[in-house]
């Protein structure tokens, strides 16, 4: 009785939080722990923060350049930021969503020194044997090989259409649909408005829809020569 | 009951509808998709063409399983570039980029020359103090009547504005042992001009057909030998002897304008003129 009281309490001051919320608070509080102890020169400290978050810095890296060596490059990048400026980090910010942001603006830089680049404008794993062949034998066991084209071919033709997209709705669609961040949370992240997140993510998820269409004709078109 | 929308309408927010982005404070215009889809078959089909690549992309675009090696890879490469490189946390803002730096510094130079010439200009403008301006006095020459001693003449030179004005326009006739006469006239309008400004000086004080703004006199043996002298700023010249043949007198105007410094030489032979 006494509990439901409080909740109800707390729901009529308004800082009644879901498990999720609190899920959240207790993160962001552990890291402002690490990152304190990280800023005054404790190495385990930062270790502890790479090992905590680098899968999903790499995950992201890897979804916005689209291959394995750029994604590691551009992930150190991001740590190497993120200790520079550890001492504009404030506890009561979201830390994942600061290093989010880290990751996107240094993926970008990263897109952008590729792009001018002679000879490495392709997005498309077409260097990567290893990146490739990983997926594949993650996935041999319970698959046939001609699955596995497949799923390849697939994965390359996504790429490629996810490279086709402007530098802001590839990072909108990115969190949004790939890391799962709400709108909210994607326009803290690239420092924009809720509106014209949604808007980009609108404008990413058609051009999406258009290159799969495609993508599903020529497969189909293939079907069907094959049976002719 | 919701209204019924177009497909057109309806087509521009199938995108964000699949994925529930009209949930919140569009909840109303997601219903009225959801009514529209219920009833448009067509509209219907797009939407699930929307669900299907959606739901295609994020199963496609899983990231590779990199293995353990692959991100202690990632941390060993970055913690032995912080102890190889412990480097301060760089300026905020645009002095980030070296041209801006380049900028800032070329800027604050700028000022510091600008600062520097507005206090050269204060400092000109300021009357200077009675000792600061203290006559250098126009001595008359006393040397020896010989011509190997009027060769070279001390100089002579005037008196600055301010101290002329505390004291007679005229000084007394003085008198050396050739029995030359010097006598340093200076008109009080000029001495007047001492407190304006630096610009309505230098117009005044520029060469030009007005009424000269200082006269020097130089009197020998009772005869009168009057120049203009209004030139500004930089050094010169002027001989005037077509009154007195012997001697010639140099007006030397100093960048400063309040002093000039007039030497009377004996004339040789060379700078005679002509004779008619």
């Amino acid at each position: 009785m006494a509990t439901e009281t409080a909740h109800f309490a707390a729901m009529m001051r308004g800082d009644f939080q879901t498990p999720l919320d609190a899920t959240r608070e207790a993160e962001r509080e552990q890291f402002a722990l690490l990152v304190g102890r990280a800023r005054a020169g404790d190495a385990t400290a930062f270790e502890a923060i790479m090992s905590e978050t680098e899968r999903k810095v790499v995950a992201v890296a890897w979804r916005m350049l689209g291959n394995r060596e750029d994604a590691r490059d551009a992930a150190q990048e991001v740590y190497l930021r993120l200790y520079k400026y550890l001492d504009r980090y404030k506890p009561e910010q979201d830390f994942n969503g600061w290093l989010y942001r880290i990751t996107v603006n240094v993926c970008r830089d990263a897109a952008r020194k590729r792009g001018a680049r002679p000879g490495s404008a392709q997005f498309a794993a077409s260097d990567d044997s290893r990146e490739r062949a990983a997926p594949v034998e993650a996935v041999s066991a319970d698959s046939n090989a001609e699955e596995n084209a497949i799923r390849a071919q697939q994965r390359e033709w996504l790429m490629n259409a996810l490279r086709t997209l402007p530098e802001k709705e590839r990072a909108a669609i990115v969190l949004r649909d790939l890391e799962g961040l709400t709108t909210e949370e994607v326009a803290r992240v690239l420092r924009s408005r809720p509106v014209t997140v949604r808007s980009q993510i609108s404008s990413a998820r058609t051009k999406l829809r258009q290159h799969c269409e495609r993508l599903l004709q020529r497969r189909e078109g293939r079907q069907g020569g094959e049976r002719v | 009951m919701f209204k019924r929308m177009k497909c057109t309408s309806v087509e521009k927010f199938l995108p964000l509808y699949v994925a529930d982005d009209l949930a919140g404070a569009r909840r109303r215009r997601h219903n009225t998709v959801a009514a529209h889809l219920a009833v448009c078959g067509s509209c219907a089909r797009k939407a699930a063409e929307y669900q299907a690549s959606r739901e295609m992309f994020r199963a496609v675009l899983v990231p590779p399983d990199f293995d353990e090696e692959f991100y202690a890879g990632i941390r060993n490469n970055v913690l032995a570039r912080i102890r190889s490189d412990r480097t301060p946390a760089a300026p905020r803002g645009f002095l980030r980029l070296p041209a801006a730096r380049l900028a800032y510094a070329a800027s604050l130079g700028c000022l510091i020359l600008a600062a520097a010439l507005a206090l050269d200009s204060y400092m000109r403008r300021t009357p200077t103090n009675d000792a600061q301006r203290q006559t250098i006095a126009a001595a008359a020459p006393e040397q020896t009547a010989t011509p190997a001693a009027l060769k070279t003449p001390p100089p002579v030179q005037t008196k600055s504005r301010a101290a002329q004005a505390s004291q007679p326009s005229e000084e007394p006739a003085r008198s050396n042992a050739n029995g030359l006469h010097f006598r340093v006239a200076v008109s009080p309008r000029v001495n007047a001009t001492n407190d304006t400004p630096m610009h309505a000086r230098r117009k005044r004080l520029a060469p030009s057909t007005a009424a000269p703004e200082r006269e020097v006199k130089t009197e020998t043996a009772g005869t009168n030998v009057a120049s203009n002298a209004g030139g500004m700023m930089s050094a010169q010249s002027e001989i005037s002897s077509a009154a007195q043949p012997d001697i010639s007198r140099i007006e030397i105007q100093t960048s400063d304008p309040n002093i000039r410094i007039i030497w009377l030489a004996p004339q040789t032979e060379e700078s005679k003129p002509p004779l008619p």
